[in-house]
């Protein structure tokens, strides 16, 4: 009977319309500036803000329309928010720019509290924190080395490099050892690769060709994205898709929307690559690339500059310029308009039936973890009600 | 959790163990041919090389703009020099050929997606620039060249103070490493500077409008130009850059003088305990770190007031203060005339920059990653001061700081 009724109403035309994709969102600020990191699911989202008299940036928290300055650790002059871990804690680091020493905290319900001398980037369902500390190695001096806090432990584990003084990580995912990504110097410290850390062995994912390259995302089917140098020395987005054991299956250059240079910082479980492209904030999806300057109200005020990440039900989290001063937006898509290219027509419908028999991921419409008719059903709700 | 203290000092010997080379040292004195093995290595990090590296930027600081899609004042744009000693022989030497001295700041690898600077440079300059290549040719890692005689050094690093990390970081640390034959022979860490905390919205922040066009705007009602019409505007187009080697538009004033000398008195607008960081990095950045700036001595008892620095007879980047303008101590002596600081070559063709850290980080410095060059060669912050350094022994005759000596 839905189906009919939907059928009935394509062919008349009733639904067909123009439609911003994306409604945009300004996160606010303390007075100053504010740039967004991460968004939950919970839709808490997290970044950091300065404060108007003193200038320095406190991490925040974003939910609701409600943003809440969450101070420093410890008498720390700065702080700035990453991620939120399966507890719902806040992560991230504080610091002062005097000494620039790491120390990672998650907000308790006194406050942000300490958890360790390194600085926490990145955390996944499973309640693994991933980030760098600091060392002093004899010969190479003061290093930053990648490490892993694993859920229930209060040390965080130090990871190896692939040969070079220094290593970062950047992101993980939620799988059993997680798979840890970020960037290794190599041997000598001739180049810095994209890496990934599996267990305690670390990988080197290589570059487009080039001698620099950085993962930043890792998504649960082991899709990795982040930014790497072509022959050229251009850097452009990367996806890399790998095995469990590290090995590197695929590698695609995500092009660009201009200037020869994009940068890729997070992908959801159903593909979508968010980053930005010669500084307007971009998404990649099946279709290619997408200026998401273009899927907002037109007439607006902002600039999207770049975007840091986005969730499974697609919204999408960054740093624009409004009027001039940068500030933290969420996007918050319209679903119905599947293939988005602006338009709420007939092609969403088809292009959604071709991802739903497929059972593609991306069908997973209302982001149940499965490919079933209630996504079916939840497409055509937001479709006939103009998302 | 968080530990305050400062980093141990791996490979530095313990007391009884420097006892005991400074015995040895003694012992090796009178032996003669087997000197170099018993003296005691300098302490820190990089003792095990066979050659000294200290590293420098020239500024102190660069400040850029975080936004260029209306106006560019200054652009990314780092320098990092470096002498290489070898301490192998008897007498140190300064190594000019035959090696390789590499360049890199591992924090921050890669600054396209983190600034607008690439989107405007064609309108701004007039040609466009490769994502992460600087004005020029300068990448954020590399290879550095011979710059004079005595160093090497790599100029217009396109450094963004955002690390990869994504936190903000002014005082990122570069890393120098000298090959020679592959094989590494010497090593160092310097801070390489930078920071676009320039407050320009405390005073242009007419509500509607962006704090840039709040400038060109007032540019254009007060010396009636029609800039805000032709944005994105390059400042050092018309007004003469000595930091970007801009010629300007003659008859127009330099950029020190128009930036320094229309503000001047209005200054009071704003209550700033220290009003330059209204404009230069900043509130929190504080960028004037240095030895002085421990001892309580403000910007303006080294530069003078903002009408003395705005003053049109005044040559910006070259009429600098000058050690010798405070500092006098008999037999000493400082850079020579029309010598700035950074440039100035004392003790046995090593610029005074090397041993005492770069303007407005001069050790020891209130910022500990400024202090780290000094720390890993000597054991301690503050001016390079430890012969062993460089020398395989203590030299008998004293250093009286001229120069030449």
């Amino acid at each position: 009977m839905r189906t009919a009724t939907f059928m009935l109403a394509l062919l008349g035309g009733a639904s067909v319309c123009q439609a911003q994709i994306y409604h945009v969102t300004d996160l606010g600020t303390l007075g100053g500036q504010s740039y967004g990191f991460f968004i939950a699911e919970s839709g808490l989202a997290t970044g950091c803000a300065s404060v108007a008299e003193s200038q320095n940036f406190h991490a925040v928290s974003f939910q609701a329309g409600v943003l809440t300055d969450l101070g420093t650790v410890g008498g720390d002059s700065q702080s700035v928010a990453f991620s939120v871990d399966s507890a719902g804690r806040i992560i991230g680091m504080s610091f002062n720019l005097t000494d620039l020493r790491h120390g990672a905290f998650a907000s308790g319900p006194a406050g942000l509290e300490s958890i360790g001398d390194f600085a926490a980037r990145a955390a996944n369902a499973r309640g693994d924190i991933a980030g760098y500390l600091n060392r002093s190695i004899t010969g190479l001096g003061l290093v930053d080395r990648a490490c892993v806090l694993l859920s229930g432990t209060t040390s965080p584990i130090e990871l190896a490099t692939l040969g070079g003084s220094n290593a970062y990580a950047f992101g993980l995912n939620n799988a059993q050892p997680a798979r840890i990504v970020g960037l290794s110097f190599t041997t000598a410290d001739s180049a810095s690769h994209p890496a990934l850390w599996i267990g305690g062995a670390v990988h080197d994912l290589g570059t487009l060709g080039g001698t620099r390259g950085c993962a930043y995302g890792i998504n649960t089917h082991n899709q990795v994205v982040g930014t790497a140098e072509t022959a050229s020395g251009a850097p452009h987005a990367f996806r890399f898709t790998v095995d469990d054991a590290g090995n590197v299956l695929s590698r695609t250059d995500l092009g660009f929307l201009s200037g020869n240079q994009s940068c890729a910082y997070a992908i959801n479980d159903v593909g979508q690559i968010v980053g930005n492209s010669f500084a307007r904030a971009c998404l990649w999806d099946d279709t290619g690339i997408h200026d998401l300057n273009q899927l907002i109200a037109p007439g607006s005020s902002w600039v999207l500059e770049s975007a840091q990440w986005i969730t499974g039900s697609g919204r999408i989290i960054g740093r624009g310029s409004l009027v001039g001063v940068p500030h933290a937006f969420l996007l918050t898509p319209c679903p119905a308009d599947f293939n988005y290219d602006g338009a709420l027509d007939s092609q969403d419908f088809f292009d959604f039936l071709g991802v739903f028999f497929a059972t593609s991921p991306g069908a997973d419409f209302n982001s149940s973890g499965l490919v079933d008719s209630q996504d079916l059903f939840d497409f055509l709700v937001a479709f006939f009600t103009g998302c | 959790m968080k530990n305050r203290v400062a980093a141990p000092l791996v490979g530095r010997p313990s007391a009884l163990l420097l006892r005991i080379l400074v015995l040895g040292g003694g012992v090796a004195l009178i032996g003669g041919a087997a000197a170099a093995i018993f003296q005691a290595p300098p302490p820190g990090p990089f003792a095990e090389y066979p050659c000294a590296v200290l590293a420098y930027n020239d500024l102190g600081m660069h400040c850029m703009q975080q936004d260029f899609s209306e106006m560019m004042i200054l652009p990314p744009f780092n320098t990092l020099r470096a002498q290489v000693i070898d301490r192998t022989h008897g007498s140190p030497e300064i190594v000019t050929s035959d090696i390789t001295v590499r360049y890199s700041i591992p924090s921050n690898t890669h600054g396209a997606d983190k600034t607008n600077f690439w989107a405007y440079a064609q309108p701004l300059l007039g040609f466009p620039l490769e994502p992460e290549v600087g004005l020029t040719g300068s990448r954020l890692s590399g290879i550095m060249t011979r710059m004079t005689p005595r160093d090497w050094g790599v100029v217009g690093i396109p450094l963004v103070p955002i690390d990869d990390s994504g936190r903000e970081n002014p005082y990122p640390l570069a890393t120098i490493t000298v090959e020679r034959d592959g094989q590494v022979i010497g090593r160092t860490q310097a801070v390489t500077p930078v920071s676009w905390e320039m407050s320009c919205q405390l005073c242009h922040n007419t509500p509607g409008i962006s704090t840039a066009t709040d400038i060109l705007r007032a540019h254009d009602r007060l010396h009636f130009t029609n800039l805000e019409q032709q944005k994105p505007v390059f400042c050092a187009g018309c007004h003469m850059d000595n930091a970007l080697g801009a010629p300007g538009v003659p008859g127009v004033s330099s950029m020190t003088a128009a930036m320094h000398g229309a503000h001047a008195s209005r200054m009071g607008m704003i209550k700033l305990d220290n009003e330059c960081y209204a404009c230069h990095p900043g509130i929190r950045t504080q960028c004037q770190r240095d030895v002085h700036a421990a001892k309580g001595i403000s910007c303006i008892e080294c530069h003078g007031n903002m009408a003395a620095v705005g003053n049109p007879a005044r040559q910006g980047w070259i009429d600098e203060p000058r050690c010798a303008d405070c500092h006098s101590r008999p037999g000493f002596e400082f850079e020579p005339p029309g010598v700035l600081f950074r440039d100035a070559v004392g003790h046995q063709g090593i610029k005074c920059i090397a041993c005492h850290s770069s303007p407005h980080a001069i050790t020891p410095a209130t910022t500990e990653r400024d202090n780290l060059q000094s720390v890993s060669n000597q054991g301690h912050a503050g001016v390079i001061d430890s012969c062993t350094v460089c020398h395989i022994t203590t030299p008998s005759d004293p250093f009286p700081h001229r120069r030449g000596d």
